[in-house]
């Protein structure tokens, strides 16, 4: 499903970002990827993301190989990964509704299918009252839900997190983390970019631990080491 | 999947323009402004043109005759005169209609009257006035009657020759007027473009971040683009018809002034504006759109390099 092989990543200016990384994450994994802030985590995640080129090694996503993808393949990948991110990302301009149907819209899904699933993924994050909202009028940890249910409309095979939790408070933390675990019950791969110990230790799921760039941990069902 | 895409970027471009209501209210003002610049230049050039126009139309050149020269001969002159392509109009003034006119002239000069009293015979010749197309064939009228030795011979002097300075005297000033008036106009629309341009881009720099959204959820750069680049076709046809109406409110308040500064001519900003029409507004929209288009294109583009 996700596989980095020998993969290192240095920006311009010589900072090294990433170095060898070598990891293989299996369809239906929860994964948290763990380490401070400034270790590559988000790295990682541009990388999965075709945001950014390794600069050795391979990357494999799908069927896709991030060092070789062609510019116009890129939108076909993001559609097949749901991302999360610590701010939220919601156009400012559409409603709930609208923000998730966006995901859909994009990918060319008919104006039927996208009215029958959009009600349902907020149905699943709890926001199906609130969908004519505009993401100002709601609250950061609905924010938050709402982004969730946009990674999930068009049914992704994998769904990347990058610190879903670092703008919330532990309520609504709980909540997201709550809705990673049912998703990646339906078969989902998620892989978890956090720095939040208390979640990572509750999860008792695989973690990859990073320091400077290198993988320096890798445990079936692991704790926050650093 | 093409017509389907095509409708919602017609329905986001919709959506983004009434939602950011003040940033569309601001750049279609800024267009309008810019746009009715250009076109009350437009306007101030076509008036320019048509009072010199008038000027010229009123400057003519008089072929004075030796009194001693009979009427046929002056026909003759006239009707040789005519053939010229480049002549429109020719007036014979006889020498008894010439002397009323001096006598009319000069009715507050009883010296001068009295002087025309002492004379028996009328002193005057004939005259033709002639009226060409354009100043520049004064010059010709005269060189085609000179180069008649049988006309030349019937000439007065050298009648003429004031007249030809100060046709090239208004000749020079109505072309340097011209040329100040369409440089000036070149120079706003230099600037409108320039405004256009940076309205458009500081527009899509608003937008920014939800550029990045679109394109982290897996949107095509053509399905970011879209939505903008539609967008700016609304601004700048809305922006085109407000000018219009803009532009027909002037020349229906300003005609009256127009007529009050050229007379009685069958000039009028509002024939013009309806005359040019296609012309002016045609332009401005098509070249308004081009530079939306190209604007909005190269400013989104910054932010889709993936």
């Amino acid at each position: 499903m996700v596989r980095f092989k020998n993969v290192s990543k240095i920006y311009q200016g010589h900072q090294t970002a990433l170095k060898d990384i070598n990891l293989h994450i299996t369809p239906g994994e929860f994964v948290s990827i763990v380490g401070q802030s400034g270790t590559g985590k988000t790295t990682m995640v541009k990388l999965m993301l075709a945001e950014e080129r390794p600069s050795s090694g391979k990357i494999i996503i799908g069927g896709w190989d991030i060092g070789d993808i062609k510019s116009r393949e890129i939108p076909s990948l993001r559609r097949q990964i749901g991302v999360v991110f610590q701010d939220f990302k919601l156009l400012p301009n559409k409603t709930l509704f609208e923000n998730v149907a966006f995901a859909l819209e994009v990918g060319g899904e008919q104006q039927e299918k996208i009215d029958e699933i959009v009600p349902q993924v907020l149905r699943i994050v709890g926001l199906e009252s609130k969908m004519n909202r505009f993401p100002r009028q709601i609250s950061g940890g609905e924010q938050q839900r709402v982004v969730v249910a946009r990674s999930l409309a068009h049914r992704p095979k994998i769904l990347v997190a990058d610190e879903p939790t670092g703008n919330l408070d532990s309520i609504n933390s709980r909540d997201i983390i709550d809705l990673l675990k049912k998703i990646n019950d339906f078969g989902t791969t998620v892989i978890l970019v956090t720095h939040n110990r208390e979640i990572v230790n509750d999860l008792t799921r695989r973690v990859i631990t990073i320091e400077n760039g290198v993988i320096v941990s890798d445990q079936a069902r692991g704790k926050y080491i650093l | 999947m093409f017509f389907l895409s095509l409708s919602r970027i017609i329905k986001f471009s919709f959506q983004n323009f009434l939602r950011n209501f003040w940033l569309s209210l601001v750049t279609i003002t800024i267009i309008v402004l810019t746009l009715f610049s250009v076109t009350s230049l437009i306007f101030i050039n076509a008036i320019t043109e048509k009072a010199m126009q008038i000027v010229e139309s009123k400057v003519d050149v008089s072929v004075y005759f030796k009194p001693a020269v009979t009427e046929e001969q002056v026909l003759a002159v006239k009707d040789e005169l005519k053939t010229l392509p480049f002549v429109k109009n020719v007036e014979y003034v006889t020498k008894s209609e010439a002397l009323t006119k001096l006598r009319e002239q000069y009715k507050d000069s009883p010296l001068i009257l009295e002087s025309l009293k002492e004379l028996d015979n009328n002193p005057l010749g004939d005259t033709l006035v002639v009226n060409t197309y354009d100043t520049e064939s004064y010059q010709k009228v005269i060189d085609a009657v000179l180069a008649n030795s049988k006309f030349a011979s019937l000439i007065d002097g050298q009648s003429f020759d004031d007249n030809s300075y100060i046709i090239e005297k208004l000749q020079k000033i109505t072309n340097r007027i011209s040329r100040i008036g369409w440089g000036v106009t070149a120079f706003f629309a230099i600037i409108s473009v320039m405004v256009i341009v940076n309205t458009i881009r500081i527009a899509i720099y608003t937008h920014k971040d939800e550029i990045a959204i679109m394109r982290l959820v897996g949107a095509s750069n053509r399905f970011i683009r879209g939505p903008f680049v539609f967008e700016s076709i609304i601004y700048a046809f809305i922006g085109s018809l407000i000018c219009f109406g803009l532009s027909y409110l002037f020349a229906v308040f300003s005609d009256p002034y127009v007529i009050e500064i050229l007379g009685q001519s069958d000039f009028s900003i509002l024939g013009y504006l309806f005359d040019n029409m296609l012309y002016i507004f045609g332009g401005e929209l098509l070249g308004i759109m081009i530079i939306s288009i190209v604007a909005t294109s190269l400013a989104t583009r910054r932010y889709l390099k993936v």
